[in-house]
C-alpha cells in the first residue's frame, strides 16, 4: 500500500483522540534543525468539525490484538488494516512541517503483537525524526498501556507531551468494555511519568544538554456517554487527575458508536456534544476559577444542567454569594461572577486602582453584562432588572421573560 | 491642525516629537502613501496641514524617552495598533487609530504610567482593540501561511488586513533556518525574503504564481487527504470552523474547508444557510 492509502485509513484511525494541542513546550530552534516549538501552541486549520488542527495526528498501525467495544479498530472489527513504517512517519512530518501544515506530530497506534513491541516502533519512528531529521518542532506520543517503564523513559526524552488514555471512568465500565486494559495497566505508566516529572522539578541543577523529560507534561482522555458513569464521577476523577497526577489536560470525548453491541449506546446515537461542552466548562472551573467538583455537581444533583452554564448554575444556587461590589471584592471572588472570565477579572483588578468602576465601564473591559449585571452592584449601586430568582433562571436560561409573567396569574 | 506621516514606528515618533515642540493637540491625522494619494491632496485644500518628514535621529530619541515614560506593555500595543491600519482605513480623520494612539501616548506621557492602568479610557480602549486586531490575524497567520516548493525556496502567498509582514518573517525565521523562503503580501505587493541568514521586506509584484512540480503536487495531495480523513463526519459544525478560520483566510489554503468531500461549497447554495 501506498503512503496516501496509508494515510487515509490511519488518519481515520486516529481522529477519536480528541487531543490537538501543542502547548506547554518552549524551544528556541538550534544550528542545522529544523523548527521550534511554540509556547502557546498554534492551530493550522479548522476542519468541517469545527475541531482545529494542530498536530499530524495518525496512528502508527491499526492493526490491534486488543478488543475494546467502543473502538473502532477492535480486532473483531472487519476494517482495511494499514502500518506505516517508522520511516514512512518521519518523512511525512518534515513534509508537512517544512510548509507549515502542522505544528509537529501525534504519534498515536493500535497494538501490534505487545505492548513493547508497538512502544520500541513509536520510539524508531520519533528517533529518526528528532536525531535523523533534527527535528526540533512538537511531538506528543501515546504511550501503550501496560509497556515497560524503559521504553516510558526512552519516549519521554524524546517527545513534548504523552498521554496515556483511560477512556471509561470507573473499572466496572472498563471491564464491561475493554476487557484486556486494566486499571493498573493504566494507572503504572501514569504514575512512572508523575515520578520522573516531580524528580526533573527537584533536580537543583538540570544538565543542560540532557534532553528533558516530557516538558510539556502529561493529559489524557475520558470517552463521554459509553456508560452510564455520571458527571459527579466524571469531575471527580479530573480533579484527582489534576491535583494527584499533576496532568495538563483531561480531554473529554462525546462517544460515536461505531461498533454494534449490547453494552454500548445504538449506532444511530448522536454523540452527546452537549453534555461534552459542559464538561470542558466545569474542567474550566476546575482548573481556572477554583472550583471544587462539590461546587458543581454532587450527589443530590450528580449531572450538569443543560441549559445553564456550570458557573451560572452555582451562582444562582448561592444568590446570598452575591451581589458583589466590583470595586471591592478580590480577584477569586471576581473570578465566579458568571460574565466575568480571568481576562475581564484580571482588567477589573488594574483598572480600579486608577478610578472607580461604573457599570459602563464594565464592558469595555469584556465583562458579558447580560449575564453579571444580576450579580454586581458598582460603589452599591444595582443594575440588574429581573425581580425574582425564578425570572433570574428563565432569562439566563435564554427564554423569554415577558411583561405578562408578572401577572399575578401567571404559573410561574 | 492635520498632520500627515507616513504610517511607521519612525513617522509615528517625529511626528510625537513635532507636536510636543508646537505644543499643539492635533485635529487629525493621516497616512501619506506616496504619490496618486488623492485624500491627502484633498485634506490639504480644506484644512492646514503640516506633512512630517522623517528624521531617524529625532525619532530614536523620541523612542528612547518614550521607552522610559511607558510600560512595554503600552508600547507593544502601540506597534501592533500601528500595524492595524490597512491601506484602506477610512475612518474620519479625527477618529483614527492613529488619533487614538497619539491621544494615549500623549496622555501616558504627561501623567505618568499610572494612567495606563484606566483600561476604560476611550481612546486606550480603541488602541488595546486595534493591537488585538493585528495580534489576532498574526497569530491566524502563523497556522494558516502555507509555503511550497519552488525548487529549494519555500514561496507562500497572504492577504492579511494588518500588515503583519515582519512579525511572521521573525517567526519564520527563527523556525525553518535552513532553507531560503519567501512571504509574500500579495495586498501590499511587498514580500519578506529569507536567505537563510536574514531577511529583508522588499517590493514584490508577480505576474502569476511560481507553478507547482509534480512532487509538490502529490505532497499537497496527501495534505487534503489528511484533512478529510481527520474530520469527523458525525459532528460537522461549519459555524465554529468559520468562527475560528474566517472565509477570507481559505483562499491561499492547500485544504478545502467548508465541505467534506473536499469540493468547495457555494455560497449561495449551501443547504445550512
Amino acid at each position: 500500500m501506498d503512503v496516501m492509502g496509508k494515510l487515509s485509513i490511519l488518519a481515520d484511525a486516529a481522529k477519536y483522540d480528541v487531543s490537538c494541542s501543542s502547548s506547554g513546550s518552549k524551544r528556541a530552534n538550534r544550528p542545522g534543525e529544523i523548527g521550534n516549538a511554540y509556547f502557546a501552541g498554534i492551530c493550522h486549520t479548522w476542519t468541517d468539525d469545527g475541531r482545529c488542527v494542530s498536530l499530524l495526528k495518525i496512528l502508527l498501525s491499526n492493526d490491534c490484538v486488543y478488543d475494546c467495544a467502543y473502538c473502532v479498530n477492535r480486532r473483531s472489527n472487519h476494517r482495511p488494516r494499514a502500518t506505516f513504517t517508522p520511516r514512512e512517519v518521519a518523512d511525512l512530518t518534515i513534509d508537512f512541517y517544512r510548509r507549515n501544515y502542522i505544528e509537529g506530530l501525534f504519534l498515536s497506534s493500535g497494538i501490534r503483537r505487545s505492548p513493547d513491541d508497538t512502544m520500541i516502533d513509536l520510539i524508531r519512528a520519533v528517533f529518526i525524526l528528532r536525531k535523523e531529521h533534527r527535528f526540533n518542532g512538537y511531538i506528543h506520543a501515546k504511550t501503550i498501556p501496560g509497556a515497560s517503564s524503559e521504553l516510558i523513559e526512552q519516549l519521554g526524552r524524546l517527545v513534548d507531551r504523552m498521554s496515556v488514555n483511560i477512556e471509561l471512568p470507573t473499572e466496572r465500565s472498563l471491564g464491561l468494555l475493554a476487557p484486556q486494559k486494566t486499571k493498573k495497566s493504566i494507572f503504572t505508566p501514569m504514575n512512572f511519568i508523575r515520578g520522573r516529572l516531580e524528580e526533573q522539578a527537584e533536580e537543583k541543577r538540570p544538565a543542560l544538554r540532557a534532553p528533558r523529560f516530557v516538558p510539556a507534561g502529561q493529559t489524557t482522555q475520558l470517552i463521554i456517554g459509553a456508560t452510564p458513569d455520571t458527571d459527579l464521577s466524571i469531575l471527580r476523577l479530573s480533579e484527582g487527575l489534576y491535583g494527584k497526577f499533576g496532568l495538563k489536560r483531561v480531554y473529554y470525548s462525546a462517544y460515536m458508536p461505531v461498533n454494534e453491541e449490547r453494552n454500548l449506546p445504538a449506532l444511530a446515537t448522536a454523540p452527546p456534544l452537549l453534555r461534552e461542552h459542559r464538561l470542558y466548562q466545569a474542567d474550566w472551573l476546575l482548573r481556572y476559577y477554583g472550583f471544587t467538583t462539590g461546587e458543581i455537581v454532587d450527589d443530590s444533583a450528580p449531572s450538569l444542567d443543560d441549559v445553564l452554564d456550570p458557573k451560572t448554575a452555582w451562582a444562582l444556587r448561592n444568590m446570598n454569594f452575591f451581589p458583589l461590589d466590583v470595586n471591592k471584592a478580590d480577584y477569586e471572588k471576581l473570578l465566579r461572577i458568571p460574565g466575568v472570565g480571568v481576562r475581564s477579572a484580571k482588567r477589573i483588578v488594574v483598572a480600579r486602582r486608577s478610578r472607580r468602576l461604573r457599570h459602563e465601564d464594565l464592558k469595555r473591559l469584556g465583562v458579558v453584562m447580560k449575564r453579571a449585571a444580576h450579580f454586581i452592584t458598582c460603589d452599591g449601586r444595582a443594575e440588574g432588572m429581573i425581580s425574582s430568582l425564578e425570572r433570574l433562571r428563565r432569562f439566563l436560561s435564554g427564554k423569554p421573560v415577558s411583561q405578562q409573567l408578572l401577572l399575578p396569574f401567571d404559573p410561574v | 491642525m492635520i498632520y500627515v506621516y507616513d504610517g511607521t514606528w519612525d513617522g509615528l515618533m517625529c511626528l510625537v516629537h513635532r507636536t510636543a515642540r508646537d505644543q499643539s493637540v492635533p485635529e487629525g491625522i493621516v497616512r501619506r502613501y506616496g504619490e496618486g494619494d488623492t485624500r491627502q491632496a484633498r485634506q490639504e485644500i480644506l484644512f492646514k496641514t503640516t506633512i512630517i518628514e522623517n528624521d531617524a535621529k529625532v525619532a530614536e530619541a523620541t523612542a528612547a524617552v518614550l521607552k522610559k515614560r511607558v510600560s512595554r506593555q503600552l508600547l507593544s500595543d502601540a506597534w501592533f495598533a500601528l500595524l492595524s491600519c490597512d491601506r484602506g482605513d477610512d475612518r474620519h480623520f479625527s477618529s483614527s487609530v492613529d488619533m487614538a494612539l497619539w491621544h494615549t501616548l500623549e496622555r501616558v506621557w504627561t501623567l505618568g504610567k499610572r494612567a495606563e492602568a484606566d483600561l476604560s479610557d476611550e481612546y486606550a480602549h480603541v488602541v488595546r482593540k486595534a493591537a488585538l486586531r493585528t495580534g489576532g490575524e498574526y497569530n491566524k497567520y502563523l497556522g494558516v501561511v502555507r509555503f511550497k516548493d519552488v525548487g529549494g525556496i519555500f514561496y507562500a502567498e497572504l492577504e492579511p488586513d494588518c500588515d503583519v509582514l515582519a512579525l511572521l518573517a521573525d517567526h519564520f525565521g527563527a523556525r525553518l533556518p535552513d532553507r531560503g523562503w519567501v512571504l509574500h503580501d500579495l495586498r501590499r505587493k511587498k514580500a519578506a525574503v529569507y536567505d537563510t541568514k536574514k531577511w529583508i521586506v522588499t517590493d514584490m509584484d508577480l505576474p502569476r504564481a511560481p507553478s507547482d512540480t509534480k512532487e509538490e503536487r502529490e505532497i499537497q495531495e496527501l495534505w487534503r487527504e489528511f484533512y478529510r480523513s481527520t474530520t469527523t463526519g458525525q459532528r460537522l459544525n461549519y459555524k465554529t470552523q468559520r468562527g475560528h478560520m474566517p472565509k477570507k483566510y481559505w483562499k491561499h489554503l492547500v485544504e478545502t474547508p467548508g465541505s467534506l468531500s473536499g469540493h468547495r461549497v457555494n455560497e449561495n447554495h449551501n443547504p445550512l444557510l
